[in-house]
């Protein structure tokens, strides 16, 4: 999905060097590398990000990359067969960070002053396999917002969001945001179509709602709605591939012509149950790889 | 909107034209690969079959019209949206005699152009063989002797008769699909929403 533009002006020369030098130019498919001009437009993505955290009180914490995989199974927030592992010296099973969820529980279980709420932001690669099997590496900048009341949290968080992409510089991108409760109204059957995304076997296509005009009984989308933060939040049913995680509002963020989403984020209460928290969780990753190519796209095609 | 050529497209102009719709040209008559209806505000692209959940897939475009047998065959990541009911036809299996599958030799050759397709369906028959990859003429495999039997689409059977080739089991019978870029599924929900109730209204 993350389709970067190599331009060597001097590929030519490049075509005609020896083979040696040419095995150094063999690349992982999924990674990639910045050009001073390039990593100058990545630069300023974070700074703004970091002013816009900052400001609002969230603190930078920095997080290993190289993590046990059972500290990643025990959190449970990341299927098995999506992450990069190897085998170390002691045949111990390691993975490279494939989200930072579990790092940032254990950071706050065992090296912090337990005081909340909590704020903490991190700006660093997430790395992944891909369903074809190439490793994915993305750089992800994102906060964490623990042990603050539910419902308040739910709209301070969303509307940061907001905020950091509207600082970016992104404009009509679009919210899609669902809740597990949602979820679980639906019938046995028709849940599982949904998870399998099967609409013909539901039998119908899954509503995707403006938010201000929602009707339903869910406490947390209610709020949302009567805080009016954004016009273009939509309430989608179709959104559930990530649910079992979330336990709270779960929100996925996404601009018209272009075919992935920007950022996700939500309420994941119960992961932090597990490292003995008893703490609400809220929070969100920005895409920056990604931010980053549709700010190019737009600038191009000016 | 990507089209699968051929067949498919036959008769989705056919259909689409019942509704009103008109396209800006006739793609019979001339060879451009892309047309324009305005009423809608859509331009259809016209596309090899197999290209087609890859157009949809990658985001070059929303929606597209393909065989099932396809999305079968690739499970490409898109949401299938409506059975069209038109364009049927069947993968089936077919050697120059009538063969009795269970009591075939192990590792025989079946030459096919669906190569997930041949292995789930033998694998869940119980059966060894060996899947030969083909593009196209599918037909010619047993009858040059570089297979013994075949796993082709057909929608009568009658190319698969002119070669003396005899069905001998469907794996699977297939119509024409709505499919969607799950992400464009969100961007441009209500437009396409509404697509698929004006198809729905007006099938047969």
């Amino acid at each position: 999905m993350n389709r970067c533009v190599y331009s060597y002006t001097n590929r030519q020369n490049y075509r005609n060097c020896d083979t040696l030098f040419r095995m150094l130019g063999k690349r992982l498919f999924g990674s990639r590398d910045y050009t001073p001009k390039e990593a100058k437009g990545r630069q300023h993505l974070e700074d703004t990000l970091k002013q816009v955290f900052q400001n609002a009180g969230f603190e930078q914490v920095i997080l290993p990359t190289l993590e046990l995989f059972d500290s990643i199974k025990l959190i449970g927030a990341f299927e098995e067969e999506s992450c990069v592992s190897f085998l170390d010296h002691q045949q111990e099973k390691v993975v490279l960070r494939p989200d930072p969820t579990a790092a940032i529980a254990r950071l706050i279980s065992t090296r912090m002053q337990q005081v909340f709420p909590l704020k903490l932001s991190y700006f660093n690669p997430v790395f992944r396999k891909q369903k074809d099997n190439n490793i994915q590496e993305w750089y992800q900048a994102g906060v964490e917002f623990i042990g603050a009341n539910q419902i308040d949290s739910d709209a301070y968080v969303l509307d940061l969001c907001i905020q950091s992409l509207q600082a970016l510089g992104l404009q009509n991108f679009q919210i899609d945001i669902n809740h597990p409760q949602q979820f679980q109204n639906f019938k046995k059957e028709d849940k599982q179509h949904l998870l399998n995304s099967d609409y013909l076997s539901l039998g119908y296509l899954p509503k995707r709602t403006p938010l201000k005009d929602w009707q339903g009984q869910n406490l947390a989308l209610l709020s949302l709605q009567k805080a009016e933060l954004y016009s273009e939040i939509f309430v989608n049913e179709a959104l559930v591939k990530d649910l079992k995680y979330y336990d709270g509002i779960y929100f996925e963020v996404t601009l018209p012509g272009f075919p992935f989403v920007l950022a996700t984020g939500g309420r994941y209460d119960q992961l932090l149950k597990k490292v003995n928290l008893n703490e609400d969780a809220i929070g969100f990753a920005i895409h920056l790889n990604r931010i980053q190519h549709v700010l190019e796209q737009s600038v191009s095609n000016e | 909107m990507a089209v699968a050529k051929g067949y498919i497209w036959d008769e989705t102009e056919a259909f689409l034209k019942q509704l009103g719709w008109s396209f800006d040209t006739d793609l019979s008559k001339s060879r451009q690969l892309w047309t324009y209806e305005k009423q809608q505000d859509i331009k259809v692209l016209l596309v090899r079959s197999w290209d087609v959940p890859t157009y949809v897939a990658e985001g070059a475009v929303d929606i597209g019209i393909v065989g099932k047998d396809v999305l079968i065959e690739q499970k490409p990541d898109v949401l299938e949206l409506l059975d069209l009911k038109y364009g049927a036809c069947e993968l089936v299996i077919a050697a120059l005699e009538n063969i009795n599958l269970n009591m075939m030799q192990p590792y025989q050759r079946v030459a096919t152009k669906y190569i997930n397709s041949t292995k789930t369906y033998f694998k869940d028959q119980g059966l060894l063989v060996q899947p030969i990859k083909l593009a196209g003429a599918i037909e010619l495999a047993p009858i040059t002797g570089i297979a013994d039997m075949i796993c082709d689409l057909t929608a009568t059977g009658t190319t698969l008769r002119e070669n003396g080739l005899t069905i001998i089991e469907t794996v699977f019978k297939s119509t024409a699909r709505l499919i969607a870029n799950p992400i464009s599924m969100r961007t441009y929900n209500s437009k396409i929403a509404s697509l698929v109730e004006q198809l729905k209204h007006h099938q047969v």
